[in-house]
Protein backbone atom coordinates (compact mmCIF):
# COMPACT_ATOMS: atom_id res chain seq x y z
CA UNK A 1 0.00 0.00 0.00
CA UNK A 2 2.51 2.41 0.72
CA UNK A 3 4.92 1.21 -1.67
CA UNK A 4 2.61 1.94 -4.37
CA UNK A 5 1.81 5.05 -2.74
CA UNK A 6 5.14 5.69 -3.66
CA UNK A 7 5.15 4.95 -6.81
CA UNK A 8 2.07 7.33 -7.50
CA UNK A 9 3.69 10.08 -5.92
CA UNK A 10 7.22 9.72 -8.05
CA UNK A 11 5.36 9.28 -10.97
CA UNK A 12 3.48 12.67 -10.07
CA UNK A 13 6.69 14.17 -9.98
CA UNK A 14 7.96 13.17 -12.74
CA UNK A 15 5.89 13.90 -14.72
CA UNK A 16 5.36 17.47 -13.64
CA UNK A 17 8.89 17.93 -14.10
CA UNK A 18 8.56 16.67 -17.48
CA UNK A 19 6.15 18.92 -18.12
CA UNK A 20 7.68 21.96 -16.58
CA UNK A 21 10.88 21.01 -18.59
CA UNK A 22 8.43 20.55 -21.73
CA UNK A 23 6.77 24.28 -22.34
CA UNK A 24 7.97 24.51 -25.38
CA UNK A 25 5.85 24.92 -28.33
CA UNK A 26 5.46 22.27 -30.31
CA UNK A 27 7.50 22.57 -34.06
CA UNK A 28 5.18 24.16 -37.39
CA UNK A 29 4.61 21.20 -38.89
CA UNK A 30 5.81 22.71 -42.22
CA UNK A 31 8.73 23.52 -40.88
CA UNK A 32 9.60 19.74 -39.01
CA UNK A 33 9.03 18.35 -42.57
CA UNK A 34 11.94 20.34 -44.17
CA UNK A 35 14.77 18.59 -41.74
CA UNK A 36 16.93 16.46 -41.52
CA UNK A 37 17.24 15.13 -45.01
CA UNK A 38 16.35 11.59 -44.33
CA UNK A 39 19.35 8.83 -44.86
CA UNK A 40 20.09 7.73 -48.65
CA UNK A 41 16.75 5.67 -49.72
CA UNK A 42 17.53 2.60 -50.86
CA UNK A 43 17.16 1.51 -54.75
CA UNK A 44 15.71 -2.17 -55.12
CA UNK A 45 15.82 -1.18 -58.73
CA UNK A 46 19.19 -1.70 -59.08
CA UNK A 47 20.97 -4.68 -57.64
CA UNK A 48 24.19 -2.65 -57.23
CA UNK A 49 23.26 0.35 -56.05
CA UNK A 50 25.30 0.20 -52.49
CA UNK A 51 28.12 -2.24 -53.80
CA UNK A 52 31.60 -0.57 -53.66
CA UNK A 53 32.79 -2.01 -56.54
CA UNK A 54 29.52 -0.49 -58.61
CA UNK A 55 30.46 3.08 -56.80
CA UNK A 56 34.17 2.73 -58.36
CA UNK A 57 33.51 2.09 -61.53
CA UNK A 58 30.62 4.68 -61.79
CA UNK A 59 32.85 7.12 -60.14
CA UNK A 60 35.38 6.91 -62.88
CA UNK A 61 32.81 6.66 -65.74
CA UNK A 62 31.26 9.81 -64.38
CA UNK A 63 34.88 11.64 -65.22
CA UNK A 64 35.75 9.41 -68.20
CA UNK A 65 35.43 11.34 -71.98
CA UNK A 66 35.43 7.61 -73.31
CA UNK A 67 31.57 7.45 -72.88
CA UNK A 68 31.28 9.85 -75.61
CA UNK A 69 31.01 9.11 -79.37
CA UNK A 70 34.72 11.57 -80.12
CA UNK A 71 36.02 11.12 -76.39
CA UNK A 72 35.83 14.75 -75.57
CA UNK A 73 32.44 14.96 -73.65
CA UNK A 74 32.01 13.14 -70.10
CA UNK A 75 29.42 13.49 -67.43
CA UNK A 76 31.97 15.82 -65.35
CA UNK A 77 32.09 18.04 -68.59
CA UNK A 78 28.11 19.42 -68.02
CA UNK A 79 28.12 18.33 -64.11
CA UNK A 80 31.17 19.86 -62.94
CA UNK A 81 31.84 19.29 -59.60
CA UNK A 82 33.20 23.17 -59.18
CA UNK A 83 29.62 24.07 -59.88
CA UNK A 84 27.67 21.93 -57.74
CA UNK A 85 27.60 19.39 -60.40
CA UNK A 86 25.83 22.02 -63.03
CA UNK A 87 27.56 23.92 -65.87
CA UNK A 88 26.93 27.49 -65.38
CA UNK A 89 25.14 27.83 -68.41
CA UNK A 90 21.55 28.57 -69.43
CA UNK A 91 21.15 25.78 -71.43
CA UNK A 92 23.18 22.93 -71.63
CA UNK A 93 26.07 23.17 -74.82
CA UNK A 94 29.02 20.08 -75.70
CA UNK A 95 28.05 18.52 -79.10
CA UNK A 96 25.00 20.59 -79.74
CA UNK A 97 23.08 22.78 -77.46
CA UNK A 98 20.15 21.51 -75.67
CA UNK A 99 16.77 23.18 -74.45
CA UNK A 100 17.20 22.90 -71.19
CA UNK A 101 19.42 23.85 -67.85
CA UNK A 102 22.06 21.39 -66.60
CA UNK A 103 20.28 20.47 -62.95
CA UNK A 104 22.46 19.69 -59.60
CA UNK A 105 23.29 15.91 -58.92
CA UNK A 106 23.46 16.67 -55.59
CA UNK A 107 20.70 15.16 -53.39
CA UNK A 108 19.06 13.66 -56.22
CA UNK A 109 19.14 10.26 -55.00
CA UNK A 110 16.39 12.05 -53.06
CA UNK A 111 14.30 12.44 -56.29
CA UNK A 112 10.47 10.15 -56.98
CA UNK A 113 11.65 11.26 -60.79
CA UNK A 114 14.90 12.22 -62.46
CA UNK A 115 15.21 15.12 -65.61
CA UNK A 116 13.15 18.72 -65.68
CA UNK A 117 10.27 16.44 -67.13
CA UNK A 118 10.43 13.72 -65.03
CA UNK A 119 11.12 11.17 -67.77
CA UNK A 120 13.41 8.56 -65.99
CA UNK A 121 12.02 7.54 -63.12
CA UNK A 122 15.93 6.33 -61.53
CA UNK A 123 19.02 7.17 -61.60
CA UNK A 124 20.23 4.64 -63.66
CA UNK A 125 17.49 4.73 -66.14
CA UNK A 126 18.84 8.56 -66.06
CA UNK A 127 21.85 7.65 -66.47
CA UNK A 128 21.53 6.19 -69.93
CA UNK A 129 20.42 9.12 -71.84
CA UNK A 130 23.10 11.94 -72.16
CA UNK A 131 25.32 8.85 -73.65
CA UNK A 132 23.18 9.14 -76.68
CA UNK A 133 21.83 12.49 -76.90
CA UNK A 134 22.99 13.85 -79.82
CA UNK A 135 23.48 16.79 -78.28
CA UNK A 136 25.06 15.46 -75.29
CA UNK A 137 27.61 12.63 -75.65
CA UNK A 138 26.47 11.39 -79.15
CA UNK A 139 26.99 7.66 -78.38
CA UNK A 140 25.30 4.91 -79.27
CA UNK A 141 25.03 1.87 -76.87
CA UNK A 142 26.47 -0.31 -79.54
CA UNK A 143 29.87 1.59 -80.11
CA UNK A 144 30.00 2.14 -76.27
CA UNK A 145 30.01 -1.81 -76.04
CA UNK A 146 32.78 -2.45 -78.52
CA UNK A 147 34.60 0.51 -76.62
CA UNK A 148 34.39 -1.02 -72.94
CA UNK A 149 35.52 -4.21 -74.49
CA UNK A 150 38.37 -2.45 -76.50
CA UNK A 151 39.67 -0.64 -73.75
CA UNK A 152 41.03 -3.24 -71.03
CA UNK A 153 40.32 -1.19 -68.22
CA UNK A 154 37.38 -0.48 -68.32
CA UNK A 155 36.23 -4.25 -69.49
CA UNK A 156 38.25 -5.57 -66.94
CA UNK A 157 36.03 -3.25 -64.24
CA UNK A 158 33.46 -4.21 -65.63
CA UNK A 159 33.11 -7.69 -66.20
CA UNK A 160 34.52 -8.03 -62.70
CA UNK A 161 30.92 -7.02 -61.54
CA UNK A 162 28.44 -7.59 -64.00
CA UNK A 163 29.90 -10.91 -65.99
CA UNK A 164 31.40 -11.32 -69.35
CA UNK A 165 30.29 -8.52 -72.59
CA UNK A 166 27.87 -9.41 -75.21
CA UNK A 167 29.20 -11.70 -77.66
CA UNK A 168 31.16 -8.68 -79.59
CA UNK A 169 33.29 -9.94 -81.73
CA UNK A 170 30.11 -12.03 -83.79
CA UNK A 171 30.08 -8.51 -86.27
CA UNK A 172 27.34 -10.44 -88.20
CA UNK A 173 24.60 -9.91 -84.90
CA UNK A 174 26.63 -6.99 -83.49
CA UNK A 175 26.94 -3.86 -85.68
CA UNK A 176 29.53 -1.30 -85.00
CA UNK A 177 26.70 1.56 -83.99
CA UNK A 178 22.95 0.65 -83.52
CA UNK A 179 20.42 2.07 -80.87
CA UNK A 180 16.54 2.23 -80.34
CA UNK A 181 15.24 6.04 -81.84
CA UNK A 182 11.27 5.69 -81.46
CA UNK A 183 10.75 9.05 -82.93
CA UNK A 184 13.61 8.23 -86.40
CA UNK A 185 12.86 4.48 -87.40
CA UNK A 186 14.55 5.54 -90.73
CA UNK A 187 17.95 6.58 -88.97
CA UNK A 188 20.68 4.10 -89.68
CA UNK A 189 21.81 3.27 -86.33
CA UNK A 190 17.95 3.16 -85.74
CA UNK A 191 17.32 0.67 -88.42
CA UNK A 192 20.87 -1.12 -87.39
CA UNK A 193 19.14 -1.89 -84.00
CA UNK A 194 15.99 -3.16 -85.57
CA UNK A 195 18.01 -5.72 -87.46
CA UNK A 196 19.25 -7.37 -84.41
CA UNK A 197 17.85 -10.41 -83.48
CA UNK A 198 16.01 -9.76 -79.80
CA UNK A 199 18.26 -11.55 -77.49
CA UNK A 200 21.02 -9.96 -78.83
CA UNK A 201 19.45 -6.47 -78.32
CA UNK A 202 17.91 -7.74 -74.47
CA UNK A 203 21.68 -8.52 -74.04
CA UNK A 204 23.02 -5.28 -75.12
CA UNK A 205 20.42 -3.54 -73.01
CA UNK A 206 21.56 -5.21 -70.24
CA UNK A 207 25.24 -4.34 -70.46
CA UNK A 208 24.13 -0.21 -71.18
CA UNK A 209 21.52 -0.67 -67.78
CA UNK A 210 24.42 -1.69 -65.94
CA UNK A 211 26.53 1.12 -66.76
CA UNK A 212 23.74 2.87 -65.82
CA UNK A 213 23.69 1.14 -62.27
CA UNK A 214 27.33 1.73 -61.50
CA UNK A 215 26.91 5.71 -62.70
CA UNK A 216 24.03 5.83 -59.99
CA UNK A 217 25.99 4.12 -57.44
CA UNK A 218 28.15 6.65 -57.65
CA UNK A 219 26.18 9.65 -58.05
CA UNK A 220 24.34 7.99 -54.55
CA UNK A 221 27.20 9.56 -52.88
CA UNK A 222 26.71 12.94 -54.07
CA UNK A 223 24.79 14.24 -50.99
CA UNK A 224 25.19 17.09 -48.82
CA UNK A 225 23.32 17.98 -45.51
CA UNK A 226 23.48 19.32 -42.36
CA UNK A 227 22.96 22.45 -43.91
CA UNK A 228 22.37 25.68 -41.06
CA UNK A 229 18.71 25.15 -41.45
CA UNK A 230 18.87 21.52 -39.94
CA UNK A 231 20.81 22.76 -37.55
CA UNK A 232 18.48 25.13 -36.00
CA UNK A 233 15.57 22.52 -36.47
CA UNK A 234 17.42 20.17 -34.37
CA UNK A 235 18.22 22.70 -31.60
CA UNK A 236 14.98 23.87 -31.41
CA UNK A 237 13.36 20.32 -31.75
CA UNK A 238 16.06 20.09 -28.50
CA UNK A 239 14.32 22.88 -26.73
CA UNK A 240 16.20 25.88 -27.86
CA UNK A 241 14.04 28.51 -29.00
CA UNK A 242 16.62 30.39 -30.52
CA UNK A 243 17.32 27.25 -32.43
CA UNK A 244 21.05 27.38 -31.43
CA UNK A 245 21.64 31.00 -33.21
CA UNK A 246 22.06 29.11 -36.62
CA UNK A 247 19.69 31.20 -38.62
CA UNK A 248 20.37 34.73 -38.62
CA UNK A 249 17.46 37.36 -37.86
CA UNK A 250 17.05 38.40 -41.46
CA UNK A 251 17.04 34.01 -42.61
CA UNK A 252 14.53 33.38 -39.75
CA UNK A 253 12.23 36.13 -40.92
CA UNK A 254 13.02 34.41 -44.39
CA UNK A 255 11.82 31.16 -43.14
CA UNK A 256 8.43 32.86 -41.60
CA UNK A 257 7.80 34.38 -44.96
CA UNK A 258 8.77 30.88 -46.78
CA UNK A 259 6.34 28.92 -44.24
CA UNK A 260 3.70 31.80 -44.10
CA UNK A 261 2.98 34.54 -46.68
CA UNK A 262 5.01 33.27 -49.40
CA UNK A 263 3.11 30.18 -49.94
CA UNK A 264 6.42 28.35 -50.74
CA UNK A 265 6.28 25.04 -49.01
CA UNK A 266 2.73 24.49 -50.59
CA UNK A 267 5.60 23.08 -53.09
CA UNK A 268 9.14 23.50 -51.60
CA UNK A 269 7.20 21.26 -48.95
CA UNK A 270 9.54 17.70 -47.54
CA UNK A 271 13.39 17.33 -46.91
CA UNK A 272 14.65 18.29 -49.99
CA UNK A 273 12.31 21.19 -50.01
CA UNK A 274 10.53 20.09 -52.99
CA UNK A 275 7.47 17.83 -53.35
CA UNK A 276 9.34 15.99 -56.07
CA UNK A 277 6.80 16.74 -58.53
CA UNK A 278 5.62 19.31 -60.94
CA UNK A 279 4.12 22.67 -61.45
CA UNK A 280 3.70 25.39 -64.09
CA UNK A 281 5.18 28.35 -62.90
CA UNK A 282 4.89 30.25 -65.98
CA UNK A 283 8.25 31.23 -65.89
CA UNK A 284 8.90 33.69 -69.20
CA UNK A 285 10.76 32.18 -71.98
CA UNK A 286 14.27 33.62 -72.96
CA UNK A 287 12.56 35.20 -75.78
CA UNK A 288 9.01 36.62 -74.67
CA UNK A 289 7.49 33.79 -77.00
CA UNK A 290 4.77 31.58 -75.97
CA UNK A 291 6.19 28.43 -74.15
CA UNK A 292 6.40 25.06 -76.45
CA UNK A 293 8.27 22.79 -74.44
CA UNK A 294 5.69 20.10 -73.04
CA UNK A 295 7.31 19.19 -69.88
CA UNK A 296 5.27 17.17 -67.82
CA UNK A 297 3.26 16.12 -70.46
CA UNK A 298 5.38 14.06 -72.61
CA UNK A 299 7.86 13.12 -69.51
CA UNK A 300 4.57 11.67 -68.16
CA UNK A 301 4.34 9.37 -71.14
CA UNK A 302 8.15 8.77 -72.06
CA UNK A 303 8.60 7.71 -68.25
CA UNK A 304 5.92 5.03 -68.94
CA UNK A 305 7.43 4.06 -71.78
CA UNK A 306 11.04 3.82 -71.06
CA UNK A 307 11.77 0.13 -71.15
CA UNK A 308 14.76 1.10 -68.10
CA UNK A 309 11.64 2.03 -66.13
CA UNK A 310 11.38 -0.10 -62.08
CA UNK A 311 8.52 -2.05 -63.91
CA UNK A 312 10.87 -2.95 -66.93
CA UNK A 313 12.59 -5.97 -67.48
CA UNK A 314 16.14 -4.61 -66.54
CA UNK A 315 14.55 -3.32 -63.25
CA UNK A 316 16.25 -5.72 -60.29
CA UNK A 317 12.83 -5.09 -58.77
CA UNK A 318 9.94 -4.84 -61.01
CA UNK A 319 6.94 -5.93 -59.24
CA UNK A 320 7.63 -3.39 -56.04
CA UNK A 321 6.50 0.15 -55.60
CA UNK A 322 8.98 1.74 -58.10
CA UNK A 323 7.17 -0.34 -60.35
CA UNK A 324 3.33 0.58 -59.33
CA UNK A 325 4.27 4.71 -59.05
CA UNK A 326 5.27 4.67 -63.15
CA UNK A 327 2.05 2.05 -63.72
CA UNK A 328 -0.13 4.20 -61.73
CA UNK A 329 0.98 7.56 -63.23
CA UNK A 330 -1.16 9.64 -65.14
CA UNK A 331 -0.44 11.20 -68.39
CA UNK A 332 -3.26 13.56 -68.99
CA UNK A 333 -2.60 17.07 -70.66
CA UNK A 334 -2.75 18.88 -66.85
CA UNK A 335 1.23 17.74 -67.23
CA UNK A 336 1.58 20.65 -70.26
CA UNK A 337 4.69 22.97 -69.05
CA UNK A 338 5.03 21.08 -66.40
CA UNK A 339 9.02 21.34 -64.85
CA UNK A 340 9.72 19.17 -61.76
CA UNK A 341 9.88 21.51 -58.21
CA UNK A 342 13.78 21.92 -57.72
CA UNK A 343 15.22 20.84 -54.34
CA UNK A 344 16.49 24.51 -52.74
CA UNK A 345 19.47 22.56 -51.00
CA UNK A 346 22.82 23.50 -52.24
CA UNK A 347 21.22 26.38 -54.32
CA UNK A 348 24.46 28.60 -54.21
CA UNK A 349 26.61 27.55 -56.65
CA UNK A 350 24.34 26.52 -59.70
CA UNK A 351 23.23 29.22 -61.06
CA UNK A 352 21.56 30.50 -63.49
CA UNK A 353 17.86 28.88 -62.23
CA UNK A 354 14.86 27.67 -63.37
CA UNK A 355 14.35 24.71 -66.62
CA UNK A 356 15.86 27.12 -69.46
CA UNK A 357 18.22 29.27 -66.94
CA UNK A 358 15.94 32.14 -67.38
CA UNK A 359 17.05 33.45 -64.28
CA UNK A 360 20.68 34.85 -63.69
CA UNK A 361 20.76 34.86 -59.99
CA UNK A 362 18.46 34.11 -56.86
CA UNK A 363 17.29 37.94 -56.98
CA UNK A 364 15.60 37.50 -60.41
CA UNK A 365 13.68 33.96 -58.96
CA UNK A 366 12.48 36.13 -56.10
CA UNK A 367 11.85 39.67 -58.33
CA UNK A 368 9.76 37.06 -60.45
CA UNK A 369 7.63 35.50 -57.62
CA UNK A 370 7.14 38.83 -55.98
CA UNK A 371 5.52 40.37 -59.46
CA UNK A 372 5.34 37.74 -61.83
CA UNK A 373 6.76 39.54 -64.32
CA UNK A 374 6.72 38.41 -68.25
CA UNK A 375 4.83 35.04 -66.76
CA UNK A 376 4.17 33.04 -69.97
CA UNK A 377 0.36 32.44 -69.38
CA UNK A 378 -1.99 30.04 -68.52
CA UNK A 379 -4.53 27.77 -69.96
CA UNK A 380 -7.81 26.92 -68.30
CA UNK A 381 -7.24 23.54 -67.57
CA UNK A 382 -3.49 24.05 -65.78
CA UNK A 383 -2.90 24.53 -61.99
CA UNK A 384 -3.34 27.67 -60.64
CA UNK A 385 -1.32 28.50 -56.98
CA UNK A 386 0.97 31.43 -57.58
CA UNK A 387 0.05 35.17 -56.94
CA UNK A 388 2.76 38.30 -57.14
CA UNK A 389 3.99 38.24 -53.95
CA UNK A 390 4.91 42.16 -53.82
CA UNK A 391 8.23 41.68 -51.44
CA UNK A 392 9.76 44.80 -49.95
CA UNK A 393 13.14 44.76 -50.47
CA UNK A 394 13.72 43.79 -46.65
CA UNK A 395 11.58 40.91 -47.44
CA UNK A 396 13.54 40.21 -50.84
CA UNK A 397 16.50 39.98 -48.70
CA UNK A 398 15.25 37.78 -45.65
CA UNK A 399 14.42 35.30 -48.28
CA UNK A 400 17.63 35.33 -49.97
CA UNK A 401 19.32 35.11 -46.42
CA UNK A 402 17.10 31.85 -45.60
CA UNK A 403 17.64 30.50 -49.12
CA UNK A 404 21.45 30.79 -48.37
CA UNK A 405 21.05 29.17 -44.91
CA UNK A 406 20.47 25.66 -47.12
CA UNK A 407 23.96 24.91 -48.31
CA UNK A 408 25.18 21.60 -46.62
CA UNK A 409 28.35 20.21 -45.42
CA UNK A 410 30.95 20.43 -48.24
CA UNK A 411 31.17 17.19 -50.31
CA UNK A 412 34.24 14.30 -49.40
CA UNK A 413 36.73 15.97 -52.23
CA UNK A 414 37.73 12.51 -53.12
CA UNK A 415 33.80 12.38 -54.91
CA UNK A 416 34.95 15.53 -56.70
CA UNK A 417 37.20 14.25 -59.65
CA UNK A 418 37.94 10.51 -61.01
CA UNK A 419 39.36 8.32 -58.47
CA UNK A 420 43.13 6.48 -59.28
CA UNK A 421 41.61 3.36 -61.56
CA UNK A 422 37.60 2.30 -62.56
CA UNK A 423 38.28 -0.77 -60.54
CA UNK A 424 38.51 -1.47 -56.76
CA UNK A 425 40.03 -5.22 -57.76
CA UNK A 426 43.37 -4.06 -59.35
CA UNK A 427 45.50 -1.68 -57.99
CA UNK A 428 47.25 1.21 -59.25
CA UNK B 1 -6.52 20.34 -6.86
CA UNK B 2 -6.79 21.68 -10.04
CA UNK B 3 -3.71 22.14 -10.89
CA UNK B 4 -3.14 18.79 -10.01
CA UNK B 5 -5.73 17.02 -12.10
CA UNK B 6 -4.13 19.49 -15.01
CA UNK B 7 -0.54 17.51 -14.43
CA UNK B 8 -2.59 14.06 -14.70
CA UNK B 9 -5.09 14.16 -16.89
CA UNK B 10 -2.29 14.17 -19.49
CA UNK B 11 -0.24 11.64 -17.61
CA UNK B 12 -3.41 9.46 -17.20
CA UNK B 13 -4.55 9.67 -21.10
CA UNK B 14 -0.63 8.71 -21.86
CA UNK B 15 -1.01 5.81 -20.21
CA UNK B 16 -4.27 4.83 -21.95
CA UNK B 17 -3.25 5.50 -25.04
CA UNK B 18 0.03 3.38 -24.31
CA UNK B 19 -2.09 0.70 -23.39
CA UNK B 20 -4.43 0.29 -26.00
CA UNK B 21 -3.78 -3.13 -27.83
CA UNK B 22 -0.78 -3.85 -29.66
CA UNK B 23 -0.04 -0.33 -28.77
CA UNK B 24 -0.68 0.56 -32.43
CA UNK B 25 -1.93 3.68 -34.27
CA UNK B 26 -5.86 3.75 -34.33
CA UNK B 27 -7.54 3.82 -37.37
CA UNK B 28 -9.76 6.77 -37.97
CA UNK B 29 -13.11 6.37 -37.66
CA UNK B 30 -14.77 5.44 -40.81
CA UNK B 31 -17.07 9.05 -42.37
CA UNK B 32 -20.05 8.06 -44.39
CA UNK B 33 -21.57 10.21 -46.87
CA UNK B 34 -24.40 10.11 -49.09
CA UNK B 35 -24.00 10.61 -52.89
CA UNK B 36 -25.31 14.18 -54.19
CA UNK B 37 -27.99 12.77 -55.79
CA UNK B 38 -29.01 10.40 -53.24
CA UNK B 39 -28.95 7.05 -54.62
CA UNK B 40 -26.05 5.37 -52.83
CA UNK B 41 -24.02 5.70 -49.31
CA UNK B 42 -20.25 5.53 -49.60
CA UNK B 43 -18.23 4.83 -46.18
CA UNK B 44 -14.31 5.20 -46.27
CA UNK B 45 -11.22 4.81 -44.08
CA UNK B 46 -7.72 5.38 -44.73
CA UNK B 47 -5.06 2.78 -43.95
CA UNK B 48 -3.19 5.88 -41.74
CA UNK B 49 -3.91 8.81 -39.68
CA UNK B 50 -3.47 11.36 -40.31
CA UNK B 51 -3.69 11.45 -43.99
CA UNK B 52 0.23 11.76 -45.02
CA UNK B 53 1.33 14.96 -47.44
CA UNK B 54 2.74 13.78 -50.11
CA UNK B 55 2.90 9.86 -49.29
CA UNK B 56 1.12 7.32 -51.33
CA UNK B 57 -1.44 5.55 -48.69
CA UNK B 58 -4.43 3.25 -49.18
CA UNK B 59 -8.05 3.52 -47.90
CA UNK B 60 -11.47 0.59 -47.66
CA UNK B 61 -14.33 2.13 -49.52
CA UNK B 62 -18.18 0.45 -48.62
CA UNK B 63 -20.93 1.09 -51.09
CA UNK B 64 -24.77 0.40 -50.00
CA UNK B 65 -27.60 1.94 -51.73
CA UNK B 66 -29.29 5.05 -50.37
CA UNK B 67 -32.63 3.45 -49.63
CA UNK B 68 -32.71 0.16 -47.56
CA UNK B 69 -28.45 0.04 -46.93
CA UNK B 70 -27.94 -3.36 -48.96
CA UNK B 71 -24.51 -3.36 -49.62
CA UNK B 72 -23.43 -2.54 -53.57
CA UNK B 73 -21.27 -5.54 -54.99
CA UNK B 74 -19.33 -5.33 -58.15
CA UNK B 75 -19.84 -1.75 -58.84
CA UNK B 76 -18.03 -0.10 -61.33
CA UNK B 77 -16.41 3.14 -59.55
CA UNK B 78 -13.86 5.29 -59.97
CA UNK B 79 -12.07 7.09 -57.21
CA UNK B 80 -10.22 10.23 -57.68
CA UNK B 81 -8.87 13.32 -55.44
CA UNK B 82 -8.93 16.66 -56.53
CA UNK B 83 -7.46 19.93 -55.24
CA UNK B 84 -10.62 22.25 -56.28
CA UNK B 85 -8.32 25.65 -54.75
CA UNK B 86 -5.32 24.88 -57.03
CA UNK B 87 -7.96 23.00 -59.81
CA UNK B 88 -5.55 19.89 -60.11
CA UNK B 89 -6.28 16.33 -59.25
CA UNK B 90 -3.93 13.71 -57.96
CA UNK B 91 -0.70 12.73 -60.67
CA UNK B 92 -1.74 9.08 -60.11
CA UNK B 93 -4.43 6.14 -60.61
CA UNK B 94 -6.02 4.67 -58.15
CA UNK B 95 -6.30 1.06 -58.09
CA UNK B 96 -9.61 -0.50 -56.90
CA UNK B 97 -10.03 -3.47 -56.14
CA UNK B 98 -13.30 -5.46 -55.37
CA UNK B 99 -13.61 -7.02 -51.90
CA UNK B 100 -17.14 -8.27 -52.03
CA UNK B 101 -19.93 -7.56 -49.77
CA UNK B 102 -19.82 -4.06 -50.90
CA UNK B 103 -16.32 -3.71 -49.92
CA UNK B 104 -13.36 -2.28 -52.10
CA UNK B 105 -10.35 -1.68 -51.44
CA UNK B 106 -8.63 1.39 -53.15
CA UNK B 107 -4.72 1.97 -53.58
CA UNK B 108 -2.57 4.55 -54.53
CA UNK B 109 -3.47 7.46 -52.80
CA UNK B 110 -1.49 10.54 -53.08
CA UNK B 111 -1.99 13.98 -52.16
CA UNK B 112 1.21 15.54 -53.02
CA UNK B 113 0.34 19.23 -51.50
CA UNK B 114 -1.00 20.75 -48.62
CA UNK B 115 -4.66 22.44 -48.72
CA UNK B 116 -8.03 21.15 -48.97
CA UNK B 117 -8.39 17.96 -51.29
CA UNK B 118 -11.67 16.27 -52.52
CA UNK B 119 -12.03 12.56 -52.58
CA UNK B 120 -14.44 12.08 -55.54
CA UNK B 121 -16.30 7.91 -55.73
CA UNK B 122 -18.08 8.02 -59.06
CA UNK B 123 -20.64 4.78 -59.09
CA UNK B 124 -21.97 4.15 -62.57
CA UNK B 125 -25.10 1.99 -62.77
CA UNK B 126 -25.94 1.50 -66.15
CA UNK B 127 -26.69 4.81 -67.63
CA UNK B 128 -26.40 6.50 -64.40
CA UNK B 129 -22.95 8.36 -62.88
CA UNK B 130 -23.52 9.37 -59.60
CA UNK B 131 -21.02 10.85 -57.23
CA UNK B 132 -20.09 10.92 -53.49
CA UNK B 133 -17.53 13.06 -51.88
CA UNK B 134 -15.44 13.34 -48.75
CA UNK B 135 -13.49 16.33 -47.83
CA UNK B 136 -9.97 15.91 -46.70
CA UNK B 137 -7.53 18.62 -44.88
CA UNK B 138 -3.60 17.70 -45.93
CA UNK B 139 -1.84 19.94 -43.63
C1 LIG C 1 25.65 18.23 -72.42
C2 LIG C 1 25.65 18.36 -71.01
C3 LIG C 1 25.34 17.11 -70.20
C4 LIG C 1 26.03 15.95 -70.13
C5 LIG C 1 27.28 15.54 -70.89
C6 LIG C 1 25.36 15.15 -69.14
N1 LIG C 1 24.30 15.82 -68.64
FE1 LIG C 1 23.10 15.24 -67.13
N2 LIG C 1 21.84 16.69 -67.55
C7 LIG C 1 22.04 17.71 -68.48
C8 LIG C 1 20.81 18.42 -68.70
C9 LIG C 1 20.60 19.58 -69.63
C10 LIG C 1 19.85 17.82 -67.88
C11 LIG C 1 18.36 18.18 -67.80
C12 LIG C 1 17.73 17.69 -69.09
C13 LIG C 1 16.22 17.63 -69.04
O1 LIG C 1 15.66 17.77 -67.95
O2 LIG C 1 15.61 17.41 -70.07
C14 LIG C 1 20.53 16.75 -67.15
C15 LIG C 1 19.94 15.97 -66.17
C16 LIG C 1 20.64 15.06 -65.40
C17 LIG C 1 20.15 14.42 -64.20
C18 LIG C 1 18.79 14.65 -63.55
C19 LIG C 1 18.84 15.64 -62.42
C20 LIG C 1 17.48 15.96 -61.87
O3 LIG C 1 17.39 16.71 -60.90
O4 LIG C 1 16.47 15.48 -62.41
C21 LIG C 1 21.13 13.57 -63.75
C22 LIG C 1 21.08 12.70 -62.53
C23 LIG C 1 22.22 13.64 -64.71
N3 LIG C 1 21.89 14.57 -65.67
C24 LIG C 1 23.34 12.84 -64.71
C25 LIG C 1 24.20 12.75 -65.81
C26 LIG C 1 25.13 11.65 -66.03
C27 LIG C 1 25.31 10.46 -65.13
C28 LIG C 1 25.80 11.94 -67.18
C29 LIG C 1 26.83 11.10 -67.89
C30 LIG C 1 26.42 9.79 -68.31
C31 LIG C 1 25.28 13.21 -67.66
N4 LIG C 1 24.30 13.65 -66.82
C32 LIG C 1 25.76 13.87 -68.78
C33 LIG C 1 23.23 17.97 -69.10
C34 LIG C 1 24.22 17.02 -69.29
C1 LIG D 1 3.39 26.24 -57.50
C2 LIG D 1 4.49 25.59 -56.88
C3 LIG D 1 5.62 26.48 -56.38
C4 LIG D 1 5.58 27.50 -55.46
C5 LIG D 1 4.38 27.97 -54.69
C6 LIG D 1 6.92 27.99 -55.35
N1 LIG D 1 7.76 27.31 -56.18
FE1 LIG D 1 9.72 27.66 -56.46
N2 LIG D 1 9.73 26.39 -58.03
C7 LIG D 1 8.66 25.60 -58.43
C8 LIG D 1 8.96 25.02 -59.71
C9 LIG D 1 8.04 24.09 -60.49
C10 LIG D 1 10.22 25.49 -60.09
C11 LIG D 1 10.91 25.24 -61.44
C12 LIG D 1 10.18 26.12 -62.44
C13 LIG D 1 10.71 26.05 -63.84
O1 LIG D 1 11.93 25.95 -64.00
O2 LIG D 1 9.91 26.15 -64.77
C14 LIG D 1 10.69 26.34 -58.99
C15 LIG D 1 11.94 26.96 -58.95
C16 LIG D 1 12.41 27.67 -57.86
C17 LIG D 1 13.76 28.14 -57.71
C18 LIG D 1 14.89 27.91 -58.70
C19 LIG D 1 15.65 26.66 -58.40
C20 LIG D 1 16.46 26.12 -59.55
O3 LIG D 1 17.27 25.22 -59.31
O4 LIG D 1 16.29 26.55 -60.69
C21 LIG D 1 13.84 28.79 -56.51
C22 LIG D 1 15.06 29.43 -55.90
C23 LIG D 1 12.51 28.75 -55.93
N3 LIG D 1 11.67 28.06 -56.77
C24 LIG D 1 12.16 29.33 -54.72
C25 LIG D 1 10.84 29.50 -54.33
C26 LIG D 1 10.41 30.37 -53.26
C27 LIG D 1 11.35 31.19 -52.39
C28 LIG D 1 9.05 30.31 -53.22
C29 LIG D 1 8.10 31.13 -52.36
C30 LIG D 1 8.25 32.55 -52.54
C31 LIG D 1 8.63 29.39 -54.25
N4 LIG D 1 9.73 28.92 -54.90
C32 LIG D 1 7.31 29.04 -54.51
C33 LIG D 1 7.48 25.47 -57.76
C34 LIG D 1 7.00 26.37 -56.83
CU1 LIG E 1 -2.51 21.86 -55.33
Amino acid sequence: MKLSQGIAGLVVVAASVLLLVDRTEPMNPALARLSPLPPTPLDPTNRWADDARAVRLGHWLFFDPRLSLDASVSCATCHDPALAFTDGKPLAETLGVGIRKTPTILNTVHSRWLFWDGRADSLWAQATEPIENPLEMGMDRLALAHRVLAETDLREAYEVLFGPLPELHRSERFPAHARPIPNDPGHSHAVAWAGMNEQDRESVNRFYANLGKALAAYERQLVRADAPLDRYVAAMAAGDTEGGGHLSASAKRGLELFLGRGNCTTCHSGPTLSDLEFHNNQVPTADGRPPTDPGRFEGARLVKANPFNGAGAYSDDNQGPAAARVRRLKTDSMGWGEFKTPSLRNLAGRAPYFHAGQMADLESVLHFYSTLEGASGQSHHQENVLRPLHLSAEETADLLGFLLSLEGRPLDPFWNSAPPQPSLDRRP
Amino acid sequence: MSGCTRILAPVVATLLVACSPEGADPLPEPQTVTSQAGGFQARWQPSVDPLPLNDSFDATLWLSTGANGLPIEGARISVDCRMPAHRHGMLQEVEVSDEGQGRYRVLGLLCHMPGHWVLQVDLTRGAVTERAQFDLVIE
